[in-house]
């Protein structure tokens, strides 16, 4: 059927395509408004001296010469991969971890009771679980502080300013979210170590195959998906995320915890350079498609 | 045998421990909800009686408005963005139409343009075109941003359904439209109800659109309304209201949660399909 419709005109095929294009109307007008217009604009404005009022006046490559000699965004990228790597580390880890222990775990009931728990905390709004820890970093009566009084690792009066010392703001945003296993990655993770079938592994089991030798070298190599999963993505989002210096330490004490991101989002929402603030984000871009192009390619060659 | 079950003790100590430690910090803000501004700095770290259920009022009465205005943005922005999707998905799953496959791979596409490169020029264009401050640029964005990976689900839901249907339908002479709401749309019940929860769910999430476009606190969405209202208050904050406030706030969420319970876990889980 599909051989004799292409064999027709291409007028025929469009009159004929007019129901399908009614169909897709609304979808292509929105995306081309609103998603493709402000990323060509995005690149587009990069190369502009555009500010919040007035006509943008075009510059050439000076917004990116100037980023390239700005200390504070130089400054950004090492503060971005101190505390995007631990966290992608984490993020990949701790969940696999617990999701091995609910897998070995003999009851099916309190398996799920458990894996239900690990959700629990989604039922907040995603801020809330920021913000709680702006009381648990509390310099005076905060449970971090507390907590390290109460083992006597400071003295009983002495405070810790957690998200103000620029020595521990880093370590602090890292702890943030311990011990790391609430969530959906749990979920993703033991379902699927579920999937895999039960012949393997009770066949390893009577090989002699200990718990350990079992999870290396038959769980990991069939979860490599997942695992891969999370990395890409994390590293996506770890590139452009700044949640936390929104809502907990504006970027600071001083420039600690600047960004690249948040950079552009200072630059453009408080200072009004539109123009830098997309050359920032055109780099952001750039960097973030390299890696999903190399991905991409990397899992091709190995399919 | 008994080495075994010691085992399984230990394993389930263990879990229940971090679980214990993970839930801490929101099992505290759940109590603190309920307690006196005065004792609250002595009896924090435990629930104690009685309840002072008037925190959850007073706290109510004032973020009140920032939950009408989410779930008018929520309902509205959904059945937009579904609307779309489910039409478009429509035609690239069961219609041909000349220039398909790279339209389609324009709208997939989309997956790979950041939020980082389009936030600035965005916010601009909402700015020249619907304005800031009002509800349509809060609607906006998910009506013409969320079908991308609506579209992505339903097209590959849609293609797996049987031709024989659709077959039977057409020589009832039924057109495509009526083809499309009495055959996909009650089909795909299921899988419509896990993208409504990852709408809603991204809605009430997101703060820095709404912070950026918003000044009027009167229309601020919830995630918003509690970063400006609870996080940059000066002097002492009375903790039992900021806790009730975030009580409050994920109510409606624990309300999905438990009357939605399979489409919120599809929901939440299914960003993994994409891969």
């Amino acid at each position: 059927m599909k051989d004799e419709y292409l064999k027709k005109s291409l007028g025929y095929r469009l009159k004929k395509s007019i129901p399908a294009y009614l169909f897709i109307a609304p979808l292509i007008i929105l995306i081309s408004v609103f998603s493709y217009y402000p990323a060509v604009s995005g690149i587009f404005h990069s190369f502009f001296d555009w500010r919040q009022a007035g006509e943008a006046k075009f510059i050439g490559l000076q917004n990116y010469k100037a980023m390239f000699q700005d200390p504070i965004f130089l400054n950004s990228i090492p503060v971005m991969a101190k505390l995007m790597l631990p966290r992608l580390l984490i993020s990949i880890i701790c969940p696999l971890i617990m999701a091995e222990m609910l897998f070995h775990i003999r009851s099916k009931r309190l398996q799920s009771a458990y894996r239900m728990w690990c959700l629990l905390p989604m039922v907040a709004p995603s801020i809330v679980g920021i913000l709680v820890w702006r009381y648990i970093y509390d310099p005076s009566g905060g449970l971090a502080v507390s907590l390290l009084r109460a083992f006597g690792i400071i003295g009983a009066n002495q405070n810790v300013d957690w998200l103000g010392d620029p020595n521990l703001v880093i370590g602090s945003l890292i702890f943030m979210g311990f011990p790391w296993i609430g969530g959906t990655s749990v979920m993703i993770y033991l379902s699927g170590l579920l999937g895999i079938s039960n012949e393997i592994i009770e066949a390893s089991m009577l090989d002699g195959a200990s718990t350990m030798r079992c999870i290396f070298s038959i769980h990991l190599p069939l979860i490599t998906g997942q695992i891969r999963y999370f990395l890409i993505f994390g590293v996506i989002n770890a590139l452009q995320d700044y949640s936390f210096q929104i809502v907990l330490t504006n970027g600071g004490p001083g420039y600690s915890t600047y960004v690249p991101g948040f950079y552009m989002y200072k630059q453009a929402f408080t200072y009004g350079n539109m123009g830098y603030a997309s050359a920032i984000g055109t780099i952001l871009f750039l960097v973030i498609f390299g890696f999903t192009v190399l991905t991409m390619k990397l899992k091709k060659s190995q399919d | 045998m008994k080495k075994k079950a010691i085992s399984q003790i230990i394993l389930n100590i263990i879990v229940i421990a971090l679980l214990v430690v993970m839930i801490y910090p929101l099992a505290m803000t759940l109590w603190g909800a309920f307690k006196n501004s005065f004792t609250y700095d002595q009896t924090k770290w435990y629930p104690t009686l009685p309840l002072r259920v008037t925190n959850i009022a007073s706290a109510y009465k004032s973020i009140k408005h920032y939950i009408f205005n989410t779930i008018f943005v929520a309902v509205t922005a959904t059945a937009g963005s579904l609307a779309v999707a489910s039409l478009a998905a429509y035609a690239f799953a069961r219609m041909e139409f000349v220039g398909k496959n790279f339209l389609y791979l324009a709208v997939i596409s989309l997956m790979m343009i950041p939020g980082v490169l389009t936030l600035v020029p965005s916010y601009v264009l909402y700015k020249n075109i619907v304005g800031l401050n009002n509800y349509l640029v809060l609607i906006l964005p998910t009506v013409a941003g969320g079908p991308v990976f609506g579209v992505f689900l339903l097209r590959s839901f849609y293609e797996g359904l049987p031709e024989s249907v659709f077959e039977s339908a057409r020589i009832d002479g039924a057109n495509e439209l009526r083809v499309f709401f009495s055959i996909c749309i009650p089909m795909s019940m299921s899988i419509m109800g896990t993208l409504v929860i990852m709408q809603i769910m991204s809605i009430w999430n997101e703060y820095l659109w709404p912070i950026i476009t918003i000044q009027d606190d009167r229309l601020l969405t919830i995630s918003a309304g509690l970063l400006q209202r609870f996080s940059n208050v000066t002097g002492v904050p009375n903790y039992p209201i900021t806790f009730s406030a975030y009580l409050v706030s994920s109510i409606p969420l624990i309300v999905l949660f438990f009357a939605a319970n399979k489409y919120y876990i599809e929901g939440l889980t299914s960003s993994a399909i994409k891969l």
